[in-house]
């Protein structure tokens, strides 16, 4: 089971060991914490073994072989990862269109649902009808009808181009341009914040509101407030969205394959990595070579993870290892 | 299977011992129940036969087939048909998907990957079926039947007869004052008619859309039919590439030059189609559209102004793109397929049968998926039908007089060199790359495709 | 906006700003779904030739042509069955993930961190590349065609994001409770039960939402497992109406996904209030 190289890169890493609670008192506690522990994995354990287990095996076998799904798989070693890094330049260019996009739409991403979190954290009238309507864009998910609203807002006929005209810039249609294509999706990425808003907004209900009257009385502004309490409480959540957020946004899908129709167009702008991936396994029958591919992302993911998990200790304070 | 089980149970149970009466009862109320399938069964005179069909398409074609299945299964007493439809998004993820877990329904319509079905043995090669009369294609035109064929060999019969065409908009050529073209009329009438409405509309509408419109997804058959009105293939019998670079620089330079007199639209507005509900003809900024004729009904449905279907232009006589062929042909992308491992193949070429030609089903099914195979069935619906499909039928029956029967399939990568021809007329059309440039790329990742 | 992101604000003309700037940003944002909602009113051969969101009449036509399939099956029977399949994964994920999460955050096992490992690597490969394989699982056990596979993975936390999501939140609880707790003699299953359920309610809350709209959204699982469009979800059927190779009902489908939106919104309505009380409610104060 140590088939990847993210279980071995994260093991070296501080597991919450330091934070556990230790049953002290042994009293009625006639289980080990070995004990305890496995019985509580006991489902997620079941789980792994019967329907994930297998599947990844299988699909790392795979990647060294060619495979088109319907005849039995042709050994090959290691070609399809050679292939990938030296052949093939839409592999390489959807490499580089999702960097850009994780690397945009993320922050972008949490920045706003941060914002928003914070303002609809507030006590105002009328606060669920907000948080359901800032959330009504999220709820759309991958929707089909996105393809076609996206090409009410971003197209030529579109309200930005007609609101760009307004101030004398002439309209075009961002959704079918290869320079500006992956900014719709960006945007569209950035539109539905709700998942990480609500996560924010579950992590800003934990801080004690103590705190705050506290650094009232000693004259805080909101601002000093947000940044000395609201900040590094927050930090375990915004940890998580991060990890979430940037696991997800590497295998971000349904948004270009609503939005371009299954292409990737135009001209590979939006050609994501698990657009190209699955092109290759389902459009193309080449599932050895998108084996491949989801290895290598994997790998990619897993690197990334592990480098937050290793920055983590520098900068996410949790309770429970505070004291 | 499940009396037998329980009756083993029975014999065991009396060997054991002569059991208490609450357990007798018990069994014996057990056995029953597990009867009772049989019993049903058995009511019916027949064994009980349970297959599975699939489809993609819209509410109508899926009424108008579930009403033919119905009709079939009364025709077929103990027959069940399980329905599997929806829309054409994952359809075939699901189907290679099942295919690959050895779950794939009897009877299909297939997509994408039809060649690799093929080549691995999945799909009931038919001849053996219409040599021996069981499925009876004698009303259907030959020639279509032959550019079916798969090294020589049938496994799908069209449910449904269509083709790559041009709709045009009636209402715009009568206003520009240009007259309709007919269904011989070749490149270069193409180009003088969409110039002509060009000129003679306001600037933003243009007299056809762009060859690779997304939508039509097929931008590798009109190429192909400029290739076969030339007597050539567009690829050799062992799957490799079957023109050249200058017919292919052709290809580009004419609609290149198109574009760039403002004839054909921009790139911007081409690649902003997601399907044809979002194409010009509907948006009216053009008046003629390439795509495959199946959609007759539903584009006109969606258009503002009468439509009509031609064929498509050939090279006959014409300066561009000449060729002394018709090189249009029948490319219906709705056929219907038989599993060659399903457990009833002879029910399932009776459906194949049924669909061709029991008048009956033909009335319910008028052309919710094309004109119909056979000739007979295609003049008894004729008159049911609305003015574009009356359109269509005309222009079917022009290509199957037409067409050159020749034709070489698609290799398995086939549906990859169809997108790499959209990509480079995209390359072009956005400016990106020359077409001598384009050409040479083309050619390039063609053999990395096909290797 | 940004302005407004001041937890408190006391003078009353800035809290009229703000409701000015929240709404203001709110018709921004849903301008494409107010068009889309507008579309739904619309006569089909409109939608696409008339660029006016608004619609010159309200024409229900759309709504009562969608709600009915052609072929008998309604929406009634979507709804019924993406209701029940996101009952059971609901009621899975908070099961199995919560379990989990308890054993990740708190206690001390053998070979913690690889199995921690191995969860977070089970969020990081595509799924296109283990769908075949699964597929062939749940084929084996006969599940095909029914909601077995769309929830029973469910109730062994398949959903690591689940797990993920708990066991950060229950790292951010006080460990001197459970501390308390196991001087009065709890073990490890009544303190997971007593005091860490309870204080957990914001991130099940969470879990539900989520899990509900995911399931209620996910289209690629119901379009392979499922056959039949008696057993058809919403999702399933919002798609029966888009057809690239024939006819599309555009407005059948948008009047469809307006009304899809609701449930998810009147859940979210309801279950949002329960995430602020959550934790208030307990009485955790620092």
């Amino acid at each position: 089971m140590t088939l990847s190289p993210t279980p071995t890169s994260i093991e070296a890493l501080p597991q919450p060991t330091t934070s556990s609670v230790k049953a002290r008192p042994r009293g009625r506690n006639i289980l080990s914490d070995n004990a305890w522990g496995y019985l509580f994995l006991a489902p997620w354990i079941i789980g792994m073994v019967f329907f994930m287990a297998g599947p990844t095996l299988v699909s790392f076998y795979l990647s060294f072989t060619s495979f088109n799904l319907l005849e039995p798989p042709e050994w090959i070693a290691a070609k399809n990862y050679v292939r990938l890094f030296t052949q093939d330049g839409r592999y390489l260019n959807a490499l580089r269109v999702t960097f850009t996009y994780v690397a945009l739409a993320v922050p972008l991403n949490l920045a706003f649902a941060l914002a928003l979190a914070m303002v609809l954290n507030a006590k105002i009238k009328g606060l669920g009808i907000y948080r359901a309507t800032y959330y009504i864009p999220s709820l759309l998910g991958g929707s089909v009808a996105i393809a076609i609203l996206w090409r009410q807002v971003f197209g030529f006929d579109g309200i930005v181009s007609q609101a760009l005209a307004v101030f004398g810039i002439e309209g075009s249609s961002w959704v079918s341009s290869p320079s500006q294509a992956l900014w719709t999706l960006i945007i569209l990425h950035v539109w539905q914040f709700g998942s990480p808003m609500i996560i924010f907004l579950a992590g800003l209900k934990q801080i004690p509101v103590e705190l705050y009257e506290a650094a009232s009385v000693d004259g805080a502004g909101p601002w000093r407030k947000f940044w000395m309490i609201t900040v590094p409480m927050l930090t375990p959540v915004i940890f998580f969205n991060l990890i979430l957020q940037i696991i997800n946004s590497f295998q971000a899908f349904t948004p270009a394959f609503i939005v371009s129709g299954g292409s990737g167009g135009p001209l590979d702008s939006t050609l994501f990595y698990t657009l190209y991936l699955y092109l290759q396994g389902f459009a193309n029958f080449r599932m050895g070579y998108a084996s491949a591919m989801a290895w290598v992302l994997l790998v990619i993911i897993g690197v990334l993870t592990a480098l937050a998990f290793l920055s983590s200790r520098y900068w996410v304070h949790y309770d429970d290892s505070a004291k | 299977m499940s009396a037998g089980l329980c009756a083993s149970e029975e014999t065991i149970v009396t060997k054991i011992e002569p059991g208490t009466l609450s357990r007798r009862t018990l069994l014996m109320g057990a056995t029953a129940l597990a009867g009772l399938p049989l019993l049903s069964s058995l009511a019916h005179g027949q064994d009980k036969i349970d297959m599975r069909i699939a489809w993609w398409g819209s509410d109508d074609r899926h009424q108008k087939t579930l009403k033919m299945i119905d009709l079939f299964e009364a025709e077929h007493p103990g027959l069940t048909m399980e329905s599997q439809y929806g829309g054409l998004i994952g359809y075939q993820d699901k189907l290679s998907t099942e295919f690959a877990g050895g779950n794939a329904p009897d009877i299909m319509q297939v997509s994408d990957s039809r060649e690799a079905l093929i080549k691995s043995g999945r799909l009931l090669e038919l001849d053996e079926y219409i040599n021996s009369g069981e499925l009876d294609l004698s009303d259907a035109n030959k020639s279509v039947l032959e550019t079916l064929k798969v090294d020589g060999k049938l496994y799908s019969i069209p449910w449904g007869l269509a083709s790559g065409c041009y709709f045009i908009d009636t209402k715009v050529f009568a206003d520009s004052k240009v007259e309709e073209p007919g269904l011989d009329w070749n490149w270069d009438g193409f180009a003088e008619k969409a110039k002509a409405i060009a000129d003679a509309t306001p600037d933003g509408v243009y007299g056809s859309a762009d060859i690779w419109a997304p939508a039509g997804t097929r931008s590798f058959y009109p190429f192909e039919f400029f290739l076969r009105g030339r007597g050539k293939t567009a690829y050799t019998p062992d799957g490799k590439l079957n023109f050249t670079a200058d017919e292919l620089t052709e290809w580009f330079t004419f609609w290149d030059e198109l574009r760039k007199a403002g004839v054909v639209p921009p790139a911007e507005i081409t690649a902003l189609e997601t399907g044809f509900e979002t194409s010009p003809i509907v948006t009216g900024r053009a008046a003629m559209y390439p795509i495959n004729s199946s959609i007759a009904s539903s584009l006109q449905a969606l258009a503002p102004n009468p439509l009509k279907v031609l064929s498509f232009p050939s090279g006959i006589g014409s300066t561009a793109l000449s060729g002394d062929k018709y090189g249009a042909f029948i490319n219906s992308s709705m056929q219907v397929y038989v599993n060659a491992a399903s457990e009833h193949k002879d029910v399932a070429i009776q459906f194949l049968n049924f669909v061709t030609n029991s008048p009956d089903a033909a009335k319910i099914h008028l052309m919710a998926r094309g004109v119909p195979l056979s000739s007979k069935i295609a003049a008894l619906v004729s008159p049911d039908v609305s003015p574009i499909e009356q359109s269509m039928v005309d222009m079917i029956q022009y290509v199957q007089e037409h067409a050159v029967p020749e034709v070489v399939s698609w290799p398995v990568q086939g549906g990859q060199i169809q997108d790499l021809m959209q990509r480079s007329h995209q390359e072009i059309a956005f400016g990106q790359s020359d077409i001598a440039g384009t050409v040479s790329k083309f050619f390039d990742e063609a053999e990395f495709i096909l290797e | 906006m940004v302005t407004a992101a001041r937890p408190r604000t006391k003078k009353p003309n800035y809290r009229w700003m703000l409701h000015a700037g929240l709404i203001a940003g709110a018709v921004l944002m849903l301008y494409p779904l107010l068009w889309m909602i507008g579309s739904s009113f619309k006569p089909e051969g409109q939608i696409f030739s008339d660029l006016n969101p608004i619609p010159t009449s309200l024409d229900f036509s759309n709504y009562i042509k969608g709600w009915t399939l052609g072929t008998g099956v309604s929406f009634t029977t979507f709804y019924l069955n993406s209701f029940m399949i996101c009952a059971g994964a609901i009621v899975g994920n908070l099961f199995s993930c919560s379990l989990a999460a308890y054993a990740f955050a708190r206690i001390n096992f053998k070979f913690k961190p690889v199995l921690f490992a191995l969860m977070l690597g089970t969020l990081m490969l595509p799924f296109h590349v283990i769908v075949v394989p699964q597929y062939i699982i749940f084929n084996t056990l006969g599940w095909t065609n029914s909601f077995l596979p769309l929830i029973v993975p469910k109730f062994f936390a398949v959903d690591a994001f689940f797990i993920f999501l708990m066991v950060q939140f229950i790292r951010g609880i006080p460990v001197e409770l459970e501390q308390a707790a196991m001087v009065d003699g709890c073990n490890r299953g009544q303190t997971f039960l007593l005091i860490i359920l309870p204080l957990l309610t914001p991130a099940l809350v969470t879990t539900t939402i989520f899990t509900f709209i995911w399931t209620y959204n996910d289209f690629f699982g119901q379009l392979l497992y499922l056959n039949n469009e008696r057993k058809y979800t919403v999702a399933l059927g919002l798609r029966q109406f888009l057809d690239a190779s024939g006819q599309s009902s555009w407005g059948a489908m948008f009047a469809m996904t307006t009304l899809s939106l609701l449930p998810v919104f009147v859940i979210f309505l309801f279950f949002q209030k329960r995430l602020v009380d959550g934790i208030a409610t307990t009485g955790l104060k620092g």
